[in-house]
């Protein structure tokens, strides 16, 4: 026996730097353990894709090391890509070919024979769900069929190490939630899997660690629960009865920052937001002070923790992109859905 | 060995190692023919296509054939004239498609996950580029064939004809790779059509393939010399009128090998453009 290593990806002061100049990665390292979900957690364009695509071979570093299970991807590309499953941000299935045609031809081209690569399909077919439509031309599948289809091929050879750019991105919650399930059998199973997400509820649910990418660099690498904690679990957003009123805000940033579980309180122009840690005591602790003194509040809501705000904890602004700027209501939203109606 | 840490409880016992160029490249092939093949609207377009080119063609200047000036050159009639130039033509418009099937694939994400594949680069372009000479065979036999049977003559016979079948798929293929070369670099199907047609336009038009003109200006005789459309229009022309120069031919396929191999290898280096 020789060395047998457990850690299957790794990434030594990975830099990337485009033709353009423009530096998608800025030297980031860490590493995942043989069957370990390992999270990239960022807004577009803070590298997580390039990440991945050195990674998957399809991109070339600059500098620094990715390695998969201790082959360096630069330097043993064919013996990397025998191990690697990958699915990009685009499905890349043949949507001229059925289902099965699909796997049988991904099996294939991973040196399985004609039946095993039949049989292979026969078994991913089963246990994703597909066999009702496993005869159908894949351009013919809802997104979320598309979706277990490209993921079925990515794991047609049993790779050691399964990259998935943005999963889940624009599936429905039903269909996600049957892809995390699928991912949490693969990982028991061995295969480590690195996933990038803007999603900290997915990272939340599906990762044994995360690391928080941003501008090509790592703020923090830890598991979910960790980063929860610095950030906390909740946010609760105030909109005051009369937001143009100086006192009012003062009053209620001076009387939020007091109570107990309630962190990084935010003075926005229409309303103020602040985390919290244990919810429920810290709600109704929050909601006495605030009526004890004299705080008018039009609307309270209380939502879970964003990406968004975890960055507000760790940088103490907000990410740079365009990061589901849906979530924040505009203030048309607010003027149709809030203020006023109590 | 630390790859062995893959685990799976699966049934299916999977290797860990690649395939080999040869069934790699059959697969992709076939995979490729039978996209094709599901798109019946887009087979019949393209035999239907050289059959009007040849029909119009030979319709329109069949006057030709009388005139003094045609006689002289020893083409027993304008058809058999034309034909060799209109078999190129029609696999020129599917050399033209390569390229944008290849965008297709970069679109969809199909070839990023082929690249991630253990299978060698050059599988994937000639698994393509296999599919599209299927489809020139058939259009150019189709294009023969119908010439013959309007009433076009072969003097080399069936060896001639075949030779010549061969040859101006292998010139098809040829220009399907420089497509392919045009569609990875640009990763965009409009410019891919756009740089198609500028450079296969002129190949077409900067030759006698329409008309005769022995009398070309020098610098003219000079781009026809670089030009591998002029050598397979002229060596069918030839086997068509005067049967088979066996040295002549050999020196043609000679010429179209060589500029296979050089947009192969400009297609297959342009994989790299894409990694950086």
């Amino acid at each position: 026996m020789t060395t047998r290593t457990t850690t299957t990806i790794e990434a030594a002061e990975l830099a990337k730097v485009y033709g353009d100049g423009t530096r998608a990665l800025a030297g980031i390292s860490f590493t995942a353990e043989a069957g370990e979900i390992f999270g990239l957690l960022g807004p577009n364009g803070s590298g997580k894709t390039t990440a991945v695509r050195i990674f998957v071979t399809l991109l070339q570093a600059t500098s620094g090391a990715a390695r998969v299970a201790g082959y360096d991807v630069g330097r043993n590309r064919e013996r990397v890509r025998q191990l690697i499953g990958y699915s990009g941000q685009y499905v890349g299935v043949d949507q001229d070919l059925t289902v099965t045609e699909n796997l049988i031809l991904s099996g294939r081209l991973h040196g399985l024979s004609e039946s095993q690569a039949r049989g292979r399909s026969d078994e991913l077919v089963e246990r994703l769900g597909l066999g009702g439509v496993a005869g159908q031309r894949a351009g013919r599948l809802s997104g979320g069929m598309r979706r277990r289809l490209d993921l079925a091929q990515a794991m047609v050879h049993r790779p050691a190490a399964l990259f998935l750019d943005e999963p889940t991105t624009g599936l429905d919650p039903q269909a996600r939630n049957a892809l995390w399930q699928e991912l949490r059998a693969l990982s028991a199973t061995g295969t480590t899997i690195l996933l990038t997400t803007q999603y900290l509820e997915e990272a939340d649910r599906l990762c044994g660690r995360v690391a928080i990418l941003d501008r090509g660099a790592i703020l923090t690498v830890g598991t979910p629960t960790a980063l929860k904690d610095a950030a906390g679990e909740d946010r609760v957003t105030l909109t005051l009865a009369e937001p143009g009123d100086p006192d009012q805000r003062a009053l209620t940033r001076r009387v939020t920052a007091q109570v107990p579980g309630v962190l990084n309180v935010r003075d926005g122009q229409q309303e103020v937001t602040m985390q919290l840690h244990a919810a429920g005591d810290a709600l109704l602790e929050l909601i006495r002070r605030l009526d004890l003194e004299g705080v008018d509040v039009a609307r309270l809501r209380l939502a879970p923790t964003t990406l968004d705000d975890v960055f507000v904890a760790y940088t103490g602004e907000s990410p740079r992109s365009e990061i589901e700027s849906g979530r924040r209501p505009s203030s048309v939203f607010a003027a149709i859905h809030g203020g006023r109606s109590r | 060995m630390n790859a062995d840490l893959v685990l799976d409880r699966g049934v299916v016992p999977v290797p860990q190692r690649s395939p080999t160029w040869t069934p790699t490249t059959s697969l992709l092939a076939r995979r490729n023919v039978l996209k094709t093949l599901r798109s019946p609207a887009f087979v019949s377009f393209s035999l239907l296509q050289p059959v009007v080119w040849l029909v119009l063609f030979s319709q329109t200047f069949s006057g030709l054939s009388d005139s003094p000036q045609f006689q002289r050159l020893g083409y027993p009639s304008y058809l058999t004239f034309v034909a060799p130039a209109m078999m190129v033509l029609s696999v020129l418009f599917t050399a033209l498609q390569s390229g944008l099937s290849v965008v297709t694939d970069l679109d969809t994400g199909m070839l990023d996950k082929l690249r991630t594949d253990p299978i060698a680069r050059s599988s994937i372009l000639v698994g393509r580029l296999i599919a599209d000479a299927a489809l020139m065979a058939a259009q150019a036999t189709l294009v023969l064939v119908l010439a013959v049977a309007m009433g076009a003559t072969v003097a080399g016979g069936w060896a001639g004809a075949t030779v010549m079948t061969v040859g101006v798929v292998l010139f098809g293929v040829a220009w399907a790779a420089l497509s392919d070369f045009v569609a990875l670099h640009t990763a965009d199907s409009e410019l891919t059509m756009v740089i198609g047609l500028f450079l296969t336009l002129p190949v077409l038009f900067l030759t006698s393939a329409f008309f005769p003109c022995p009398e070309l200006p020098g610098w003219l005789r000079a781009v026809s010399r670089a030009n591998p459309a002029a050598y397979v229009i002229e060596a069918g022309r030839n086997v068509m009128t005067f049967g088979n120069d066996w040295a002549a031919l050999a020196r043609t396929g000679g010429i179209l090998a060589a500029t296979l191999v050089v947009t192969l290898a400009a297609a297959t280096a342009a994989f790299r453009h894409v990694t950086r």
